[in-house]
């Protein structure tokens, strides 16, 4: 029977430590980043899907069945690998010897992989809005982009807002797989970990905590921030007694 | 102020308006009358830009409404039309209802737009509801605070589609009294309503939509015509302006 011998000790180590906290804060830095800017390429791809033009919609529908049909890791090696060859032979140089290129490929991979499905979350969130309420804006002389920010957004977030952190915990546990253009991130750090001590279990386990802690932390704070939305959209206005279903 | 001339729009394989001529003037009250499915609803959609017309012209207050690419937003807030179903702004409350599009196509300060919303909703008998929102409010309530939210645009037209279906007989005194000083105010009202004694009460011209066109009621309104509200005429000293509110 095999033996293994834990050793707690070494997920303490000062260099281990320094490994794993240095390769936690690049896969928050990444889920952050990746996170806001798909946020941004999800609600231009949702807003390109909802034109009555065909001709900047059928292209956005288009893109977005691409990107979804086509696993994250792909993208992710297509940023750092591909692209750098497609580019001119001096841009492409300057791109494989910047530094923080890694990274950078890892935020655009992930972003656009997960601003596929934001904008899928957004487009059928927008589209659930009664029509009526976008009568009621028009008609009270409101612009499309007042429409948008007053009455829409407001409406519709409250909605999306637990596909919205289901997709932004997919997007934090998808930066694992930046692994494989060697960025340093958590589970990188793992794997050097593992490969010099041969303690894989403790460093994973400790690895495994720290993803479905973080995890757990974001659900907790979009949870959050969809109750406040909810709370501050129901609250009653200052100095006024709020009706009992408004409390 | 409104001028629509020989409008047509097919619905469902339909002709809903088949030719349909309509002039309202400043300050005059027109109750649009006919059976259900008639088009009165579409024709103040179009009215307002809402529902394009397949073919004809609608002008509101000097300006091309169809055929115009702008539609309702052309018309910036000067036509107020309270829907059916009163569409209030799910995610506000009352008072927010009213003060969003005052504040935010109109440009009034925050104070301004609250004092006169709170105004209207007294006005309207509504002033303890101003922190409630749609979905704990009555059909009637609502229907208000969407009259309201109408008001505080001050707008130079009134679309009102039947403005007294979800209310009793003394809060429906209480919109007779409301049109009355719309006309104070010289604003244009067409009123779609089923309810007849409304109608005869604040009517200046009662027209019919029957197989797309208008026919005038006139003969039929002063056989039946109950005696008209005071607060009805222009300028009667006890109609209070809502423009000034």
């Amino acid at each position: 029977m095999l033996h293994y011998d834990f050793d707690w000790t070494i997920v303490a180590r000062p260099q281990f430590v320094n490994l794993v906290v240095d390769g936690l804060g690049r896969t928050m830095a990444l889920a952050a980043i990746s996170g806001a800017l798909s946020f941004v390429l999800g609600a231009l791809m949702a807003a390109a899907r909802l034109s009555p033009s065909a001709v900047v919609r059928t292209p956005a529908n288009a893109l977005v069945e691409v990107v979804r049909n086509v696993p994250s890791l792909f993208w992710i090696l297509f940023f750092y690998f591909v692209l750098p060859e497609l580019m001119p032979a001096p841009i492409g140089k300057a791109l494989h010897e910047w530094p923080s290129y890694a990274f950078v490929s890892g935020v655009l991979g992930l972003s656009i992989d997960n601003g596929a499905y934001l904008s899928d979350i957004l487009r059928n969130g927008m589209a659930k809005i009664p029509k009526g309420q976008r009568e009621a804006a028009a008609s009270c002389g409101m612009s499309v982009w007042q429409e948008c920010v007053w009455v829409l957004c407001p409406q519709s977030l409250r909605m999306m807002m637990p596909a919205i952190a289901n997709r932004m915990v997919h997007n934090f546990k998808n930066t694992s797989l930046c692994i494989a253009i060697a960025l340093p991130e958590l589970t990188w750090a793992t794997q050097q970990i593992e490969s010099i001590t041969f303690k894989g279990l403790e460093v994973t386990a400790v690895s495994t905590l720290t993803y479905a802690a973080g995890s757990l932390l974001i659900a907790f704070v979009l949870s959050r921030l969809s109750a406040r939305q909810t709370a501050a959209s129901t609250r009653a206005r200052r100095n006024e007694e709020p009706c009992d279903g408004c409390r | 102020m409104i001028d629509c001339k020989s409008v047509f729009k097919r619905l469902a394989g339909r002709n809903v308006l088949a030719g349909a001529d309509m002039r309202v003037a400043r300050g005059e009250i027109l109750v649009l009358c006919g059976p259900s499915g008639a088009g009165k609803t579409t024709l103040l959609r179009a009215i307002n830009g809402l529902e394009p017309i397949d073919d004809g012209s609608i002008t509101v207050a000097d300006q091309l409404v169809w055929p115009s690419r702008k539609g309702a937003r052309g018309l910036k807030g000067k036509v107020g039309m309270l829907f059916q179903h009163f569409n209030l702004f799910e995610h506000l409350c009352a008072l927010d209802n009213i003060c969003l599009a005052p504040r935010q196509v109109l440009g009034i300060s925050k104070v301004e737009a609250e004092r006169r919303g709170r105004e209207l909703l007294a006005h309207l008998g509504l002033e303890d509801k101003a922190a409630h929102h749609p979905s704990h409010l009555s059909g009637g309530e609502k229907q208000r605070v969407a009259l309201a939210r109408c008001l505080a645009m001050q707008p130079a037209v009134m679309l009102l589609d039947e403005p007294t279906s979800a209310l009793d007989p003394a809060r429906t005194t209480q919109i007779v009294e409301l049109v009355g000083r719309l006309k104070s105010d010289n604003v244009a009202t067409v009123i779609v309503t089923h309810d007849q004694q409304f109608a005869y009460r604040v009517a200046d011209r009662m027209v019919s939509l029957n197989s797309g066109r208008l026919v005038d009621l006139e003969h039929e309104r002063s056989c039946c015509e109950p005696a008209a509200h005071p607060s009805r005429r222009a300028g009667d000293s006890r109609a209070p302006s809502l423009q000034a509110a």
